[in-house]
C-alpha cells in the first residue's frame, strides 16, 4: 500500500513542488500550511512520514516537533525538517527536538526524496 | 571617595562643631554663673555678719559675735577673716583673736569705715604669704540713724578660683560624658542613615550596569515612594524601551532574511527541479514551474524595491514629484491590475469617484503604490463573496484637500492594532496566519503612511472585527509646503 506523507509549509510554491516530487514516485500526499492544521492532519490521516518546515507562523515547526513527540500514539513518526534555517545551531536544535533528518531550502527534489526513502527502508528493516 | 564615607564624614563633621560650640558655651555660661552666685553667697554672709553685729551692739553680748565669726570661718573655707569694728576703729570680734580690741590704720579698713554702703574692694595682703589676693566686703552697722561700726569679711581668692575650678571641673566632665554619648549615638544614626540611603544606590547603579551590558530584562526592584525608587522604575522602563528596540531590531532583520531566502530559495529549489527532471520533466510541469520561479523573482525584487524605499524614508531622502492629478484614471489603473485577482477570489473590486472631484496634486507613480499596497491589503483579507470598494470625496472641513477611501468586508483588525499596523513588520499574527498564499512583506502600510504625510496628507483607519475595514487617506489639491519630517 502506498506510504501516506504529509507536508507542511505555509509556502504554497514550496508545498508544490513536494507534492509533485513524490505523488510522482507514488506516495499518497496529503498538506497543511500551518503549524496547528499539521497537528489536525496528523492525528485525522495519520501519516507515515511528515516533510516540516520551520518558519510558520503562529505554532513554528519546532512547536509541531515538540508536541508530535508528546504524543503517545504518534511519538514514532518520522520527520524531516525541511527548512530555510541553515544555521548549525537551529539543525541541532531541530535533531535534538527528534527530528530524523534536517535539510535546508534550497533544495534539491531528488534528494528529498532519497532521504524518505531511506528512512522508510530503515523503519522496514527493523 | 565612596558616597557612604562622605556621608559619614560630612555628618560626623557637623556633629563635632556643634558639639564643640554648645560645650564651650555651655562652660562659659556655667563660669558666669558660679561667679555671680559665689559672689551673692559673700554678699549673704557679710549681711548676715552685719545682722549678728546689730544684734550684738544692741545686747553689748560681744561674746556671742566673736563665736559667731568663729563659725564663719569654720564653716566657709573661702573665708581669710571675719571682723567687726566700732566707729573707734576698735576691733570687737576678729576670726584671729590676737587682734582683739586691736585698733586698725590700714587704708583698706580706713576706706571701709568711710563707705556708707556696701563696700567691695580687693589689695594683696602682705602679711600672710599663703592667702596674698583678698576681696574685701564691708558693710556698716547702723543702730536706728546712728553708725555704730563695720562688719567685714575677707575672701581668699585663691580659694575662690580653687571652688569654682572644682565646680567647673566636674561640670565639664559631665559635658565630656553627655558629648560621647550623644557623638556615639549621632555616629550610629549616621551611619545607618548612610545605609538606607547609598542601599539603594549600590541597587541602582548595579542595576544600570547589568542594563549596560546588555541584560536588559533586568528588574530594578526598590521599594518605597522617594525618588530613588522613582528613578528606578525609570530605569527599569528604559530597559524595557530598549528592549523593545532590540526586539524590534532583531524582528527586523530575521523578516528581512526571511523574506529574501524564501522566495530566492523556491526559485532554486524549482531550478533543481527542473535540471534533474530533464526534458521529460519539462514537457508535464515547466511552464507551470517557470511562472512559479518568475512569480518569485517579482515577489523579491517587489521587496527590495520596498526594503529601499523604507531606507529612503528613513534617511528623509525620499522625493516625490507632485502634479495635478487625475485621482480617477490613477484608481482606474489599479482596479484593472487587480481586476483577475479579485475574480479568482470571487471578491467585487469596485471604485466610485464622482467626476467632479477636483485634481489632486500628487506623484502619480507614489499614489499609485500607495493604491496598490492598499487594494492588495484588502483583497488578501477578505474572504470569497466580499467586496472592495474605492470611493472619493472633496472634504468639507478642511478645503483644499480630498479624501479617499478603500474599505472591505474583511476579517476587521482587533482595536488593540490598530496603532501598530503603521509600523515596519507589524503584520499582526492572527492576519498571518488567517491568510493562505503570499505573505505580505510587513512594510506596505509604513510605506502608505510616508508616501501620503510626504504629500502633505493623513491615513489613518476604521475597523470592525469580522466586518471590514476601511483605509482613509488625504491629499492636497494644490501644491502645499511640506513639512519635512
Amino acid at each position: 500500500m502506498a506510504k501516506k506523507i504529509l507536508i507542511v509549509d505555509d509556502e504554497k510554491d514550496y508545498v508544490r513542488v513536494i507534492e509533485q516530487t513524490l505523488t510522482d514516485e507514488g506516495y499518497k500526499v496529503i498538506t497543511a500550511f500551518s503549524g496547528k492544521e499539521a497537528l489536525e492532519k496528523v492525528r485525522d490521516e495519520a501519516p507515515d512520514l511528515m516533510v516540516l518546515d520551520i518558519n510558520m507562523p503562529g505554532m513554528d515547526g519546532y512547536e509541531v516537533c515538540k508536541e508530535i513527540r508528546k504524543d503517545p500514539l504518534y511519538k514514532h513518526l518520522p520527520i524531516v525538517m525541511l527548512t530555510i534555517r541553515r544555521e548549525r545551531n537551529d539543525k541541532i536544535k531541530g535533531m535534538n527536538l527528534g527530528s530524523d533528518e534536517y535539510i535546508t531550502k534550497p533544495f534539491r527534489p531528488k534528494e528529498l526524496l532519497l532521504r524518505i526513502k531511506k528512512i522508510f527502508q530503515v523503519i522496514s528493516r527493523e | 571617595m565612596k558616597l557612604r564615607t562622605k556621608f559619614v564624614l560630612l555628618i560626623g563633621l557637623v556633629i563635632a562643631v556643634v558639639m564643640l560650640i554648645t560645650s564651650v558655651l555651655l562652660l562659659i555660661f556655667e563660669k558666669q554663673h558660679l561667679i555671680e552666685e559665689t559672689k551673692k553667697d559673700q554678699i549673704a554672709l557679710v549681711k548676715g555678719l552685719g545682722r549678728v553685729s546689730r544684734e550684738a551692739l544692741l545686747t553689748k553680748d560681744y561674746f556671742f559675735l566673736i563665736n559667731y565669726v568663729k563659725a564663719i570661718k569654720e564653716n566657709t573655707n573661702t573665708v581669710a577673716y571675719a571682723l567687726f569694728i566700732d566707729r573707734e576703729n576698735r576691733i570687737l570680734a576678729h576670726t584671729d583673736p590676737q587682734f582683739l580690741r586691736q585698733i586698725v590704720e590700714d587704708s583698706i579698713s580706713i576706706k571701709s569705715q568711710a563707705s556708707q554702703t556696701l563696700f567691695i574692694q580687693s589689695y594683696r595682703m602682705t602679711s600672710d604669704p599663703d592667702n596674698p589676693e583678698i576681696i574685701d566686703i564691708s558693710l556698716p552697722v547702723f543702730l536706728g540713724e546712728e553708725r555704730k561700726g563695720t562688719a567685714r569679711i575677707g575672701f581668699s581668692k585663691a580659694m575662690l578660683n580653687e571652688l569654682i575650678d572644682t565646680t567647673l571641673n566636674k561640670t565639664r566632665q559631665r559635658i565630656l560624658i553627655t558629648v560621647l554619648v550623644v557623638s556615639l549615638f549621632g555616629l550610629m544614626c549616621v551611619f545607618i542613615l548612610a545605609h538606607t540611603i547609598t542601599r539603594p544606590v549600590k541597587i541602582l547603579a548595579e542595576g544600570a550596569d547589568l542594563i549596560g551590558q546588555g541584560k536588559l530584562d533586568t528588574k530594578i526592584r526598590l521599594k518605597g515612594k522617594d525618588e530613588l525608587a522613582w528613578l528606578a522604575t525609570k530605569f527599569n522602563e528604559m530597559g524595557e524601551k530598549l528592549e523593545e528596540l532590540d526586539q524590534m531590531k532583531r524582528d527586523f532583520v530575521s523578516s528581512v532574511t526571511h523574506e529574501l531566502r524564501s522566495p530566492l530559495g523556491a526559485i532554486e529549489t524549482y531550478i533543481n527541479k527542473m535540471l534533474d527532471g530533464g526534458f521529460e520533466g519539462f514537457t508535464k510541469t515547466g511552464l507551470e514551474d517557470l511562472t512559479i520561479m518568475k512569480n518569485n523573482a517579482i515577489r523579491l525584487s517587489r521587496f527590495i524595491n520596498d526594503l529601499l524605499d523604507v531606507a529612503k524614508m528613513e534617511a528623509t531622502r525620499m522625493e516625490i514629484e507632485p502634479t495635478s492629478l487625475k485621482i480617477s484614471s490613477v484608481v482606474q489603473d489599479v482596479v484593472t491590475l487587480f481586476k483577475l485577482k479579485a475574480e479568482e477570489k470571487n471578491i467585487n473590486l469596485e471604485a466610485k469617484i464622482p467626476s467632479e472631484l477636483p485634481e489632486a496634486f500628487a506623484d502619480s507613480e507614489r499614489i499609485r503604490q500607495v493604491l496598490i499596497n492598499l487594494v492588495s491589503n484588502s483583497l488578501k483579507f477578505t474572504p470569497g463573496g466580499g467586496s472592495v470598494n474605492i470611493t472619493a470625496e472633496t472634504m468639507k472641513e478642511t478645503p483644499g484637500y480630498i479624501q479617499i477611501r478603500v474599505s472591505d468586508t474583511g476579517m476587521g483588525i482587533p482595536p488593540e492594532d490598530l496603532d501598530k499596523i503603521f509600523d515596519k513588520f507589524q503584520q499582526i499574527k492572527e492576519a498571518r496566519e488567517k491568510v493562505e498564499g503570499a505573505k505580505g512583506t510587513g512594510l506596505g502600510l509604513f510605506i502608505v503612511k510616508n508616501i501620503v504625510e510626504l504629500h502633505g496628507g493623513k491615513v489613518w483607519v476604521r475597523s470592525e472585527l469580522g466586518k471590514g475595514t476601511t483605509f482613509i487617506f488625504t491629499l492636497p489639491t494644490r501644491n502645499v509646503k511640506i513639512k519635512n519630517k
